[in-house]
């Protein structure tokens, strides 16, 4: 069961990253992942250090190929719906980042 | 007044279907206390190493088990620390008798890890990861993976040059009764491995292992004569944030160094005069930045010098490094690695390391690390 506390908890600092632009320090994708995970795998996973200094871990969406990242890739954080959800669990939805020309 | 080990047993390491978390930590125990022909009435408290107890079977006051199983009402610790909680056991095992005479004392690390799925224990151990990693669907490999892609572009180095380590592990492995994989690995083969966590694939990874070992160390001079002991010289731990988003380098492991450099002036001696080393491998990449955090090898020059395997036995170099097989090969029960690290080096310096034997064994060091480098404990022993 996802927690709906913890979800709620979780959204002001969610909230305060959306739309902050930043560039790819590293990046790997994962081809084991754990069970909340495994609907979407193998997925790509990027730290990604913000225009305010800050360092978040965001999973890269919108991109096909691994070799479409390398350092310095520009990207900007979104909001994605990455953990499934069952029955009248809360859905979590979380940060996630995409490539930005 | 010095401290001594003077016993030592591990279990064999790998699946052990018949064997629970429990029987493990109970055969390790009968084993270490024929070994260092000790009654169990002699021992003044345990310390335990386990990670996983609790997130995997629910399985927790360790202490009371213990007790339980032997009948015992003195002191138990349980220790956790991700994958360093069998140092950090064995460091507080050590600081509890350090300064103290005739005080003997029991250090034993188990795991139990191979009854549940691969998704659940990729799971469990990223309790060891901060919640933001966590939640992006990191994991251990991924983490790792992070700091080996920054590693290899910074120093120009390849698949193969991590590959090496794994190799020269598995060399080591299969000289060791007791090691989890027990036969050879190429070059090629690890880099045909399927990807885990680009880039580290398959034959970079340690793998899910059951096990446990035990030590038994004492500050009563007249007892260590007794057995074959060595001396501990130095055990120092150091802790940096849990999460690598904090950290200023992703090529080092600041625990480590600091850890290291305290245990280096602790025992009075240079990294130069190690002969011998268990080092903390969960991923090849882990050996390259623990060969240069601890002193051996100069930033950036460690995946030149793996690559011309200067630490393979057979080589017979002044350092040989991971005898027992790393925990690539001798496996990686994770609250069983920092005990079965100093009970190799203790196996070393005793003259009983067999197949597995390095001449001149006089000053040995174990590094084991909790998750991405939040937690390093180092130790040097030496006889």
């Amino acid at each position: 069961m996802i927690s709906p506390v913890k979800v709620w908890r979780r959204q002001k600092t969610i909230r305060d990253l959306l739309g902050k632009k930043g560039t790819i320090l590293s990046w790997t994708k994962i081809f084991t992942p754990p069970p909340q995970f495994k609907h979407i795998a193998p997925y790509m996973i990027a730290y990604v250090k913000l225009e305010n200094k800050r360092t978040v871990c965001a999973q890269i969406v919108d991109v096909q190929d691994i070799d479409e990242i390398t350092f310095g890739t520009k990207v900007v954080i979104t909001l994605r719906k990455l953990r499934e959800s069952v029955a009248e669990d809360v859905i979590p939805y979380t940060i996630a980042c995409k490539k930005y020309e | 007044m010095n401290t001594h080990i003077i016993g030592y047993h591990t279990t064999r390491f790998g699946e052990l279907w018949e064997k629970s978390l429990f029987d493990l930590v109970e055969e390790s125990i009968i084993g270490v206390l024929k070994d260092a022909k000790c009654d169990i009435k002699e021992i003044d408290a345990i310390f335990f190493g386990n990670m996983l107890g609790g997130v995997l079977e629910n399985n927790l006051h360790a202490g009371a088990k213990i007790a339980d199983i032997f009948g015992l009402t003195i002191p138990i610790f349980r220790t956790e620390a991700a994958c360093a909680s069998g140092g950090i056991a064995l460091h507080l095992a050590h600081e509890y008798i350090k300064n103290q005479p005739g005080k003997t004392v029991l250090v034993v690390g188990a795991e139990k890890m191979t009854d549940v799925q691969p998704e659940i224990i990729t799971q469990g151990l990223m309790s060891a990861a901060s919640g933001e990693e966590q939640e992006s669907g990191l994991t251990f490999p991924g983490l790792y993976a992070l700091m080996a892609r920054v590693y290899m572009k910074q120093f120009r180095y390849e698949r193969k040059h991590l590959a090496t380590v794994a190799v020269k592990n598995h060399a080591h492995g299969i000289l060791n009764p007791t090691a989890h994989f027990r036969r050879a690995i190429t070059i090629e083969q690890a880099l045909k491995s399927s990807i885990v966590a680009d880039p580290l694939g398959l034959l970079d990874c340690s793998p899910v292992s059951d096990g446990a070992a035990a030590l038994i160390i004492t500050s009563d001079d007249a007892r260590s004569k007794k057995s074959k002991s060595i001396s501990i010289l130095s055990s120092q731990t150091a802790t940096d944030s849990i999460s690598l988003l904090q950290r200023k380098s992703l090529i080092e492991l600041k625990a480590t160094q600091i850890a290291a450099k305290k245990a280096y002036i602790e025992a009075q001696i240079t990294p130069d005069r190690i002969n011998i080393a268990e080092v903390h491998d969960c991923f090849t990449i882990a050996e390259l930045f623990a060969m240069e955090d601890l002193g051996f090898w100069k930033k950036g020059e460690a995946g030149k010098r793996a690559s011309q395997f200067e630490t393979l036995l057979e080589n017979k170099g002044p350092l040989i490094v991971n005898t027992s097989g790393g925990l690539k090969a001798s496996g990686h029960p994770v609250g069983a690695t920092g005990i079965k690290q100093v009970g190799e080096l203790y196996l070393q310096l005793t003259g009983q390391a067999d197949k597995r034997q390095i001449s001149n064994a006089r000053y040995g060091l174990a590094h084991n690390v909790g998750g991405s480098g939040g937690t390093a404990v180092v130790t040097i022993v030496g006889v």
